[in-house]
């Protein structure tokens, strides 16, 4: 056998996000540019002012419906011709309307860029919306709403979210919207909201990549002279309902194989001076191999195939959400284990958060080695409402969690009283074995 | 637009244990890539040991001589790096990302568990139900999930290696001893059956000299002969599956028999699926999904199977109360007029243009351009085929194109898995 004594480590040299040339159009647009020599591919997104809070409460999914049928059409190349422009400059679009904003992002190799561009800019301010697009995404996103249900992860998910925001916040109700809101989507209602919300007032566009002419001079020229009359969104702090450590919403899907655990609650944004060690703390209790979560349900108990905890910041806000998928009779177990973690019997200790910080600060470089990688964060921060030189701050104070502000954070957001349980699975099985251990379990479904 | 064609350096020298050793060094990576394949996949599983390759991609974290059980995860991630593996029909891959200064041990850690396995009875045992749970989250339990398997048992005999998915099945594993674990492990893992690529911030030199120290006291051994197929004739007279299960919405599969990545109409085949179905501007997308509105998405893929034969399919959801047949009768009407005509010259530019964004978009970190320079040194034979490959891409006629559709698409040679929205038993 190899004698070969194991190599140390050295440590990794220093290493930076990039940093962003900033500037402002007179629209208010702001413009971040992004200089990444070797990204061939570049990518450009633009996060706009619009949280999913602007949508009428009628009509929600409007906002994500108005996103999809953007790049069916637009009033200079109708009828799914815009399409086929991208695809002959070898360029994507697509995008996401999220709770703080709606993103959309083009990426193309960065000799076709100018023409990419403008088309960008062209699905950006005049759409055309035909009626028919606009029907056909309605029924997809209906249709897709179904297969959402029919899945248990995704299932688990949006109950958790239920529970989490009280029903008068938007937070509580899926993104894209259910049935009961999309229903009633025409393309009128997009046209309008289209007109009314997407503008330049508050909003980013990034560009990132490298650049054989400076991109600043695309953004003037093709969004320098937009100019639409919008309305301000209201960016509303996100709400809470308080939760319980001993009820188990249970969601009945008889026959399964296996049952989803979620268990979360309230947690902080990126403002707050609890969330670099918020999000150490998770990482060392759910986000690495050795974690605690993952360590004892797979690794010690082989319950699941993984078990992870994820901290998320919103815009005001934020949430915390642990998650395993476990064979159904060992689910009430397994339940009883991740609390007993949650409730962190044994502070973490110096080397637990001395990894989960080598790990954070040494996944940063080649997570943000390409453009979209580049762009992904860069867009997190602008719906935020933050600045660029944010993620560079956000590292340092990464780098001076010790085990006692990690332990702290956890234990002042991870507690019993604002945790809420959600299991789907074979409720037949499950319900007398979450009762045995104490556990009030209470209907729950989409 | 000319393309752009990126080059990039790539170094290779063999072990006198047979160890294939390529590095390409990048200066301007952040980080390194250290990705190492082993020659075996569930292709080389005999038919009641199935899933064996891919429990050995979980055991091959439960320790080595040198190492305890979980500490090669533990260790990587601590330095700032990440870590996991795959298994797929036809090899195994293990893959670290880090920081420079923690490539000794990165190699170090792969050297030790090349070597040497220290599986015992308890982590055999956590790691089965490991995979079982594995299986339940990405199959069982999840809509649709059972179609790769019904796929594979439509397209290829029960005898054939591809028959089985990856995964396998539990009865095997559990039937497995620690016996079976170490005699699989001796005969496949060893540096004669894999291949060691390093991407990103090293030299040449500085790489092979680590390497030679990690691995080079490793003794060689021949692996078992691959399972090698002979290439399966097209399908005749049309099998189909059907099947009922309870999801939201019917499906179908229209496959055929394809050529493997090797063969010199693969890549013709390729676009002609992407003409087909690749994109908004694709073909069948236009059709069925913006025009009929019969489907509600439609994709087309090749598995990339390399071992003799592989599978290409067309794939449409249905909109509710669409017959599977009327889909059926437009895609094959579709691959038929591809197949008369071929793609426009515009069409197929489209397709370069796209691919060779993606392309672009692969090769830009060192972790995934290491898994492609592995990709291209085991199953083509020639790790520079990463800076050929784009151009052989783009050098592909409309001509070529229709051909391969002619040649492979035949809706004769066609085999059909039509998956139903609805509970079986009550239909019955």
């Amino acid at each position: 056998m190899s004698a070969r004594p194991r190599p140390e480590v050295s440590p990794p040299g220093p290493w930076h996000f990039p940093d962003a040339r900033v500037h402002a159009l007179d629209n208010g647009l702001a413009v971040w540019v992004y200089d990444l020599p070797g990204q061939h591919v570049v990518a450009s997104k633009l996060v706009l002012d619009l949280p999913l809070s602007a949508e009428p409460h009628e009509h929600e999914g409007l906002a994500s419906i108005t996103l999809r049928a953007s790049d069916e059409g637009t009033t200079s190349h109708p009828g799914g011709e815009i399409s086929e422009c991208l695809e002959d400059v070898g360029a994507t679009f697509e995008g996401h309307a999220s709770w703080s904003s709606t993103m959309a992002m083009l990426e193309v190799p960065r000799t076709r860029l100018p023409r990419a561009f403008e088309l960008f800019a062209e699905i950006i301010r005049t759409p055309e919306f035909d009626e028919s697009d606009v029907d056909r995404h309605r029924e997809l996103r209906l249709a897709e709403w179904l297969q959402v249900k029919a899945n248990a992860s995704s299932t688990s998910s949006l109950v958790l979210r239920s529970l989490l925001y009280p029903a008068t916040s938007r937070e509580s109700r899926p993104a894209a919207g259910t049935d009961i809101g999309v229903t009633g989507i025409d393309r009128d209602l997009v046209a309008a909201f289209h007109a009314r919300r997407w503008g330049p007032r508050g909003s980013t566009l990034i560009l990132a990549g490298e650049f054989d002419h400076d991109p600043l001079d695309l953004a003037r020229q093709w969004f320098a002279d937009w100019t639409p009359d919008t309305d301000a969104p209201d960016h509303q702090p996100s709400a809470f309902t308080p939760g319980s450590a001993t009820v188990v919403h249970l969601v009945d899907r008889p026959g399964s194989v296996q049952a989803e655990l979620r268990i979360g609650g309230r947690g902080v944004d990126r403002r707050s001076l609890d969330w670099a060690p918020l999000q150490v703390a998770s990482t060392a209790m759910g986000g690495m191999f050795t974690s605690r979560l993952n360590r004892v349900l797979r690794e010690d108990r082989g319950y699941t195939y993984g078990a992870s905890l994820v901290a998320s910041p919103s815009r005001a806000g934020g949430s915390w959400t642990m998650a395993a998928s476990c064979r159904t009779e060992v689910t009430a177990a397994a339940c009883r284990e991740s609390l007993d973690l949650l409730a962190m019997p044994e502070p973490l200790t110096s080397s637990e958060v001395g990894d989960a910080v080598a790990y954070q600060l040494g996944v940063a470089p080649l997570r943000y080695d390409t453009a979209a990688g580049i762009i992904g964060q860069a867009a997190a921060v602008a719906c935020s409402g933050m600045t660029p030189g944010y993620v560079n701050d956000h590292f340092t104070r990464v780098a001076a969690v010790d085990a006692q502000s990690a332990s702290e954070a956890f234990s002042r957001w991870v507690t019993p009283d604002a945790m809420h349980i959600v299991i789907v699975g074979d409720a037949d099985v499950l319900r007398p074995a979450l009762t045995d251990l104490g556990f009030e379990v209470v209907d729950a479904g989409l | 637009m000319a393309p752009l064609l990126l080059h990039y350096p790539i170094v290779e020298r063999m072990l006198d244990n047979g160890l294939r050793v390529i590095v390409n060094p990048d200066p301007t990576s952040p980080a390194v890539a250290v990705n190492l394949w082993y020659g075996v996949g569930s292709a080389d599983e005999s038919a009641s040991r199935t899933g064996f390759a891919h429990l050995f991609e979980h055991l091959m974290f439960q320790g080595s001589a040198n190492v305890p059980s979980g500490e090669h995860l533990a260790s990587m991630q601590a330095a700032g790096g990440s870590v996991n593996a795959t298994t797929s029909f036809d090899r195994t891959n293990y893959f670290e990302a880090i920081p420079v200064g923690a490539l000794d041990l990165a190699l170090w850690l792969e050297a030790d568990r090349m070597q040497s396995l220290t599986v015992d009875q308890d982590n055999l045992n956590n790691q089965r139900e490991v995979v079982k749970e594995e299986k339940r989250q990405r199959y069982d339990n999840v809509p649709y999930g059972d179609v790769v398997q019904l796929l594979l048992e439509l397209h290829f005999p029960p005898d054939h290696p591809y028959h089985h998915p990856t995964i396998g099945s539990m009865a095997h594993l559990d039937a497995a001893t620690l016996d079976d674990v170490q005699g699989f492990y001796g005969a496949w893992y060893t540096p004669t059956d894999a291949t060691l690529v390093i991407s990103g911030a090293v030299e040449e030199d500085s790489a092979f000299t680590r390497v030679e120290a990690a691995f080079g006291s490793h003794p060689g051994r021949r692996p078992p002969d691959h399972a090698r197929p002979s290439p399966l004739p097209a399908h005749q007279g049309v099998p189909r599956t059907v099947m009922h299960r309870p999801v939201p919405r019917d499906a179908i599969h229209v496959g055929w028999r394809s050529p493997a990545p090797t063969h010199h109409d693969h890549l013709a085949l390729d676009q002609a699926l992407a003409v087909l179905g690749e994109g908004q501007s694709a073909r069948l997308h236009r059709r069925l999904v913006r025009d009929l509105e019969l489907s509600e998405g439609i994709g087309t893929t090749d598995f990339g199977l390399a071992r003799g034969t592989s599978m290409a399919l067309i794939s449409a959801r249905a909109r509710d109360g669409v017959e599977l047949g009327r889909i059926e009768e437009i895609v094959l009407d579709e691959v038929e007029r591809l197949a008369s005509e071929g793609p426009s010259d515009a069409e197929l530019d489209r397709i370069h243009a796209g691919y060779e964004r993606d392309w672009l978009l692969e090769l830009a970190s060192v972790d995934s351009r290491a898994d492609e320079i592995n990709n291209f040194a085991v199953l083509h034979g020639d790790a520079e085929g990463i800076n050929t490959h784009l151009a052989d891409y783009l050098a592909v006629t409309p001509d070529a194109v229709a051909r391969a559709a002619r040649d492979w698409l035949a809706p004769t040679a066609r085999a059909v898995l039509d998956y139903h929205s609805g509970d079986q038993e009550t239909l019955r």
